[in-house]
């Protein structure tokens, strides 16, 4: 069984030069399975993570070129959101490539089909993701985070401040920028393994800090802002105390 | 926009009349696992036989869930295919489709219309490119992209939901920003075609060319062409006119904007269904380049009042000379004004005829004349008007009365004495422009003017949006152009405007109000002002106006709490087209 990819093309760019590669038959590599969207701006990150859960071994998206979109701004979109997917597998232990957006005219036919074989053997260099439980449950935690309302409101307003200013008309250096937004990501990231593993069942901290492989001090410090903001309460009245998940 | 504090009526949705005589009738489907997909496989192409297996597709497509029917035919897209089509849909109960074949591209557009004749939603219909995408391109393994992709189609299709046309009724009354030529025309075209027009100029006279001064048209009899449309306009009992006014809010959106208007008597707002944009163009302030005074060195504009006004020349010129690109096609404004060159042709011509004693010469780059009226340059040599080609890196200088240039095509100086030096200073947007583009929410180029952002995806961009942009609003324009240009225009707008609705495909966004939060980013982030967010009744909430939504889906992407669905590429039918994609 060979691997497989998605690729996201979107109607007017990556499906059109698609098709001029079938006119023109420019060959490239048949694990490549696409879903045709109305514009790449329409890929959620989620989208994208889903394809590596289910077993996609790489997720791309295929639009049009900068500034000649028929759609003005959802390319510019697609790319910040696959840079900060990229940036979270880096965080969940995988390889940030797996997720990358390429941005041709929808006349490159040539591009397309380069694109797609070159994506096709970064992703046979990578080799399998890791499907392990443990593989795996990175992923769906990854995924959960995507789906969390912090972070996609920082990555769509983020990119508003970076191109715009913020509410008080500063410019925030881009790099600084990215820095905060990135240290949520990963604050978050910590949060939701926790979540998920106490949704599970409920744990020590000790515990949990070995079963996510993570330092025992920056899970009690989590635990006890998750208790805080009450999405975390105790479990009995064992020794050392066990912690659950509240239901929301 | 039920409950919006904009005070903008409901007006999107389906017609609100009933059943327009317009709109076929449709079947309703039930959506859901009783849904069944009829899957077409389509032999066409020397690959599709050689690298696929079409027996093996065909009972491949008969295991998958939710499909109901497999054909395999030569050629569903032509005749006998779509009349087989009709039988199996009578026959078979199908009511969604796959095709497994050519482009969606391609045959999108064939395959709808023969699902509304057969009465089924055109919308419950996905496309497998097996061909382009698949076995044209895919020398080995494209079998099994070809089972993936079709699965994926039918796991999409089985999700669809019906869609129906959404139809926007169009107020019968339009709103025409410009009393120039182009809005003299446009008016007078709109309200030829019987709908009331509202002409808006921000000068206390029609006319346009800053400030209504006949003098200043090129052409001869321009002036008078001017006088006659602004009169007729005037008497015109279907268009009103405000003068030393300018439009200060708009509301709404094509077919229903609310337009408020700032005359000396106050504010007024009226409902309008288009709008023409028709604010010109004027010339560049030469600010003293060449020593201009308006007297001895004058624009080429200055010039057309000596030449054709009223007021009486002190004392015939002896010698003219006109210098073109002045200030023009340079770092700053690098642009062709495309007008100059030929308003200065005519001009040199009309002046010999006026006084025929007179040299007159012009000094040009490139002699920019389009279409018929290059011929003018031969009149006007005829006529004795001397041309000499000056390279921008050594452009004329003067000293005294003399200019002293570096004729190209004769390769030597030239110097000629002069009386009235005459500088074409090219084009700029008229006043109006900047004021008008950013109440309407639509962008200039980097100039000012208002040309498709992107002309050549969507040529038609801001029609789509209910406003057009015609005469030198939109470029600079010669009084011919922006004349034929003003007469499309309005006649667009009167089509739009006398059949009393508009219509756009259903592929939009919605927002479900019990889940949004009122936070904006959807707005911030759609590229065509789409969304707003209104204060209702149960708070602040995002608003999609359906009509200006094209579809992309970045809002869905990017909502914090997915409180915005996309019709046709829904989390429901991207998800299963997933799971589809990559299970073994």
């Amino acid at each position: 069984m060979s691997k497989k990819f998605i690729g996201f093309v979107c109607e007017w760019g990556g499906y059109t030069a698609a098709d001029l590669a079938g006119f023109r038959r420019v060959a490239y590599p048949a694990d490549l399975r696409t879903i045709r969207v109305e514009c790449t701006g329409r890929v959620d990150p989620v989208w994208m993570l889903d394809a590596l859960i289910e077993g996609a071994e790489g997720a791309m998206i295929i639009g049009c070129p900068m500034g000649d979109s028929r759609h003005e701004v959802g390319n510019y979109r697609a790319q910040e959101r696959t840079r900060w997917v990229a940036k979270g597998l880096a965080l969940a232990g995988e390889r940030p490539d797996r997720v990358r957006t390429a941005f041709l005219p929808s006349e490159d036919a040539e591009g397309y089909a380069r694109t797609v074989q070159e994506f096709s053997r970064l992703l046979d260099a990578f080799g399998p993701l890791d499907r392990s439980e443990k593989g795996v449950e990175r992923l769906r935690a990854l995924r959960e985070v995507f789906a969390s309302e912090k972070i996609r409101w920082l990555v769509g307003q983020g990119q508003n401040v970076a191109e715009d200013a913020d509410a008080f008309r500063e410019k925030i250096p881009p790099l600084e920028l990215d820095a905060r937004i990135e240290e949520v990501l990963r604050d978050e990231y910590r949060r939701v393994r926790i979540l998920r593993g106490l949704r599970r069942e409920p744990m020590s901290v000790v515990a949990l800090a070995t079963h996510l492989e993570l330092p025992a001090q920056a899970v009690m410090r989590d635990v006890s802002d998750l208790i805080g903001i009450g999405r975390l309460a105790i479990e009995g009245h064992g020794d050392p105390p066990r912690f659950r998940e509240v239901a929301r | 926009m039920n409950g919006s504090s904009t005070g903008v009526p409901p007006y999107c949705g389906p017609d609100p009349s009933g059943q327009p005589a317009f709109e076929p009738a449709r079947s309703g489907v039930e959506t859901g696992r009783s849904a069944r997909v009829g899957v077409l496989l389509c032999v066409c192409g020397p690959e599709m036989r050689k690298r696929l297996d079409f027996d093996a597709l065909a009972s491949f497509a008969s295991s998958l869930d939710a499909v109901g029917h497999v054909e395999t035919h030569p050629a569903w897209c032509l005749r006998p295919g779509l009349r087989r089509l009709r039988q199996i849909v009578a026959e078979k109960g199908i009511e969604r489709l796959v095709v497994a074949g050519c482009s969606y591209r391609t045959h999108r557009q064939i395959f709808a219309t023969a699902l509304e004749r057969c009465g089924l939603n055109p919308y419950l219909f996905e496309i497998a490119n097996l061909k382009e995408q698949c076995a044209a391109v895919h020398p080995e393994g494209a079998m099994a992209r070809a089972m993936d992709q079709m699965a994926m189609a039918v796991a999409q299709v089985a999700a669809l939901e019906p869609l129906e046309p959404i139809f926007v009724r169009s107020e019968p009354r339009a709103l025409v920003i410009g009393g120039s030529l182009s809005g003299l025309v446009a008016a007078e075209t709109l309200a030829g075609a019987g709908i009331d027009t509202i002409l808006v100029e921000q000068a206390d006279v029609l006319g346009g060319r800053a400030g209504g001064s006949r003098e200043r048209w090129p052409g001869a009899d321009f002036g008078d062409e001017i006088d006659e449309r602004a009169a007729a306009a005037r008497s015109n009992s279907l268009i009103t006119i405000h003068l030393s006014s300018k439009l200060v809010r708009v509301a709404g959106g094509p077919g229903q904007f609310v337009v408020t208007v700032q005359t000396p008597g106050g504010e007024t707002a009226v409902r309008v269904g288009a709008i023409v944009l028709a604010t010109g163009s004027r010339p560049a302030p030469p600010g003293g380049v060449y020593g201009h005074d308006g007297k001895r060195v004058r624009t080429q504009e200055e010039f057309m009042e000596l030449l054709r006004g009223k007021a009486r020349v002190p004392e015939t010129p002896l010698s003219i000379v006109m210098i073109q690109c002045v200030g023009s096609r340079d770092a700053n404004r690098p642009y062709c004004s495309r007008v100059c060159c030929l308003y200065a042709v005519q001009n040199a011509i009309e002046a010999r005829k006026k006084w025929p004693d007179t040299q007159v010469a012009i000094l040009f780059r490139d002699l920019e004349m389009s279409c018929l009226t290059e011929r003018d340059v031969k009149h006007a040599l005829e006529a004795g008007v001397t041309f000499h080609r000056y390279d921008p890196a050594s452009p004329p200088e003067i000293q005294g009365q003399r200019v002293s240039v570096v004729d190209t095509l004769l390769g030597r100086r030239v110097e000629i004495l002069f009386d009235l030096l005459v500088l074409s200073v090219g084009r700029i947007p008229g006043e109006g422009t900047a004021g008008a583009a950013r109440v309407l929410n639509i962008d200039t180029d980097a100039y000012g003017f208002v040309p498709e952002p992107v002309v050549r995806l969507r040529p038609q961009e801001h029609a789509g949006r209910g406003i057009y942009v015609t005469g030198s609003a939109h470029w600079p324009a010669s009084p011919e152009e922006a004349t034929y240009q003003a007469f499309e225009m309005a006649s667009r707008a009167a089509m739009a405007l006398q059949r009393g609705w508009l219509s756009t495909r259903p592929i939009v966004a919605t927002v479900d109000e019990s889940r949004c939060l009122g936070c904006g980013l959807c707005a911030s982030m759609c590229g065509f002002a789409a969304i707003s967010v209104v204060q209702t009744d149960k708070g602040r909430k995002a608003t999609v106006q359906t009509i200006l939504c094209k579809g992309c889906g970045t809002c869905t992407a990017g909502c914090p709490v997915f409180a915005i669905r996309s019709a046709f590429y829904g989390d429901a039918q991207i998800a299963p087209a997933i799971h589809a994609a990559v299970t073994p």
